[in-house]
């Protein structure tokens, strides 16, 4: 009988480790951001590459050929995840440069771009943020998979460092909840966490969740979500500059917004949009539809816009029009936005290929020399070398110059 | 092998039921009658074995057996396994519904876990997963993942104002619902019986609610809801059939032993 009740036991115990197994993070694909030190008299100016891997944000300097962990500098929690890019702030006219992290346990965090020190951290996001920020004069921007867009309000405190003075959330539950207090700053358990979700109400629905990096002209961010809505915010009031358009299908691109006040967007259900920024109008002849999902914004150059999806195909299209002027099946699956070197728009596959469309729009598969895995994460390019970032291969990231050759002998020790 | 036979078909099976309804709590619903329907042969046929094993234990012969062998369990099992092939009844097979729910279970956590993809890579694959004719699904992705107060794709707690934590309504709901499900589909035993398949009922009549209820409480609540709508639907399938033991759920008396031959005892059973 004992026999009997412990085989009843282990099975229940194969089945729970099972379950179990099946709900863990593997892996997810990094973003990466460059970052120029203006330097001084005495030292030159110099390009750094910073990038997420998994649970630790990564420097590297090419010149010196070396990457190492720059943050944290105690032992990496499995709890904070970090998926968006940093971003590099400065509003300080070069000092105090800030670089912003935000994680999938929805702490925000910024810290020193010299020594990793934190200046300040913003613990009141329920949800991921899979969006990097973008930062408008002192306020940083935040969208969350929580449904809110959080405007953090900086301001410098007498040691020169910066700390957050009030913060603002789009959409309020209604006016007088619009204006959170601060007092989230160091707020990261998880029972307060809780509390106050109870107490708020507040609730995650994935159909709110912002997962697209907003784009900005100053004044007014245009943010995309999950719900396939499209929201035009003025920084200022936080009111909608006018109502959220349906585009019809979950949007995570981030959208490019043009000079002329065109704002470009793809969804996952493979429609780009042009819209009219001054009205939020869909432009006549648009949406285009395009092979597979749309996860990443456009390039545009010459009045044309270059655009992968997950079909593997780069399209390229008229701007205006939207005619399709050219396209190039890679076989394989593009997820990652493309970049302009000057000679040419890059582009990377899930294939681990580098393709590249010069100036008369001839497109090449071979500009890379070498490199392999998948090639998910947005290219990244620093005015002299090429990053990009890796998934399932040899190496989490290949350095190339701008002829497609791999910069050798980089120093990966530190990170391994 | 298994993503293409359990894992694909189950994750568009849900967002096909999602298409028509519009919420995940309701396809989950669906789903698992669907499922319950499918495998109504098994059900049917685990109702027939244990009514089978039942009428045994009136049979003259068997309790002939366990009284010959009651102080050798080994020669007790070998009789009785003999008897159960003579008389063309297998005991196991009303186990059979049971142990095929497993892959059922861990599949449909599994395909839930896909289709509420809450970061860039669980939606990626999640989008590999669906049949190139389905391509319509990515036009309803995400899924709405709200039902009633619960969010289908993380353990359920329902918060009151007042407490700061939340109760687990619906494991406690899958306690209940698994501990009378398996307790009123058991055909009573005869007083003082203790043979094998009554201690194993017994048993799992006691853990069977509470590890379900535990996976309730630790995993997301579209498996909890699985759960009790299992549940539920295997009492209505049991009523149906005629098979409900309402008296198990009762408090049981002291009951007289039936007398035997040899001697006059009185025992005692709960």
């Amino acid at each position: 009988m004992k026999k009997k009740q412990t085989s009843i036991i282990l099975i229940f115990l194969l089945l729970a480790v099972l379950l179990s197994g099946c709900s863990k993070v593997q892996y997810t694909w990094n973003g990466g951001t460059s970052y120029t030190d203006a330097g001084n008299d005495a030292n030159p100016a110099k390009n750094y590459f910073f990038f997420t891997n998994s649970t630790t944000i990564i420097k590297l300097d090419v010149e010196k050929k070396l990457a190492s962990v720059f943050y944290p500098k105690e032992k990496a929690s499995v709890a904070r995840q970090f998926f968006a890019a940093p971003e590099i702030v400065d509003i300080d006219n070069g000092k105090n440069i800030q670089l912003i992290l935000g994680d999938y346990s929805g702490l925000l965090e910024s810290i020193s771009v010299k020594d990793a020190s934190s200046y300040w951290k913003f613990a009141k996001a329920q949800g991921k943020y899979i969006a990097s920020t973008v930062t408008v004069g002192n306020t940083v921007i935040a969208a969350n998979t929580d449904g809110f867009i959080y405007f953090i309000n900086l301001e410098k405190s007498e040691n020169g460092s910066w700390a957050i003075s009030s913060v603002s959330s789009f959409p309020g539950k209604n006016a007088k909840d619009n204006t959170l207090d601060a007092s989230g700053v160091a707020n990261t358990d998880l029972a307060t966490f809780w509390a106050t979700k109870a107490k708020t109400g507040l609730d995650i629905n994935a159909l709110d969740a912002f997962w697209a990096t907003p784009a900005t002209d100053g004044t007014t961010i245009y943010v995309p979500n999950m719900g396939h809505k499209l929201y035009a915010i003025d920084i200022a009031t936080r009111a909608e500059k006018w109502p959220a358009v349906d585009l019809g299908g979950a949007l995570v691109a981030e959208p490019l917004l043009s000079e002329d006040g065109t704002l470009y967007v793809g969804s996952l259900d493979g429609n780009l949009y042009a819209i009219d920024t001054a009205t939020g109008s869909i432009l006549p002849s648009w949406p285009v539809k395009l092979s597979g999902g749309i996860w990443s914004k456009p390039v545009e150059r010459d009045g044309k816009l270059y655009i992968g999806d997950e079909s593997g195909k780069i399209t390229i299209l008229d701007a205006k029009s939207g005619e399709v002027i050219d396209s190039f099946a890679t076989n394989s699956v593009v997820l990652g936005s493309g970049v302009n070197i000057g000679d040419f728009i890059l582009f990377g596959t899930k294939s681990g290929k580098i393709i590249s469309i010069d100036k008369e729009d001839t497109f090449d598969e071979n500009w890379a020399n070498s490199g392999n895995g998948e090639y998910n994460s947005n290219l990244i390019f620093d005015g002299t070398n090429l990053l990009v970032l890796a998934q399932n291969g040899d190496q989490i990231f290949y350095v190339f110059d701008m002829e497609g050759k791999q910069v050798s002998g980089i120093d990966t020790s530190g990170i391994k | 092998m298994w993503d293409s036979l359990i894992i694909q078909p189950f994750v568009n099976f849900l967002l096909w039921i999602y298409s028509l309804v519009g919420n995940l709590g309701v396809a989950i619903i669906l789903f698992t009658i669907a499922s319950r329907i499918l495998l109504y042969p098994l059900t049917s046929r685990q109702i027939k074995s244990s009514q089978a094993l039942q009428d045994l234990q009136k049979d003259k012969k068997f309790i002939e057996i366990q009284e010959k062998y009651k102080n050798d369990k080994e020669k007790l099992g070998q009789e009785q396994a003999k008897y159960y092939q003579e008389k063309g009844v297998n005991p196991f097979a009303s186990c059979l519904p049971t142990l095929i729910q497993f892959p059922i279970i861990i599949g449909l956590y599994q395909a839930m876990q896909k289709t509420v993809a809450s970061t860039p890579i669980d939606l990626l694959k999640l989008i590999d997963y669906i049949y190139p004719s389905f391509s319509k699904a990515l036009s309803f992705i995400p899924l709405n993942t709200k039902f009633l107060w619960m969010d289908m794709g993380s353990p359920e707690r329902l918060f009151i104002f007042g407490l700061s934590f939340g109760i687990p309504v619906l494991a406690i709901l899958v306690v209940i619902t698994t501990y009378i499900s398996t307790k009123i589909i058991t055909p009573p035993t005869a007083p003082g019986q203790k043979d094998q398949t009554t201690m194993m009922n017994n048993t799992m009549n006691i853990y069977m609610p509470l590890l379900m209820g535990y996976f309730a409480f630790q995993y997301n609540s579209g498996l909890a809801l699985y759960f009790v709508t299992t549940n539920l639907i295997q009492i209505l399938q049991y009523m149906i059939a005629g098979k409900v033991y309402w008296s198990n759920l009762l408090p049981r008396k002291t009951v007289e032993e039936p007398k035997k031959n040899t001697s006059s005892k009185k025992n005692t059973r709960g």
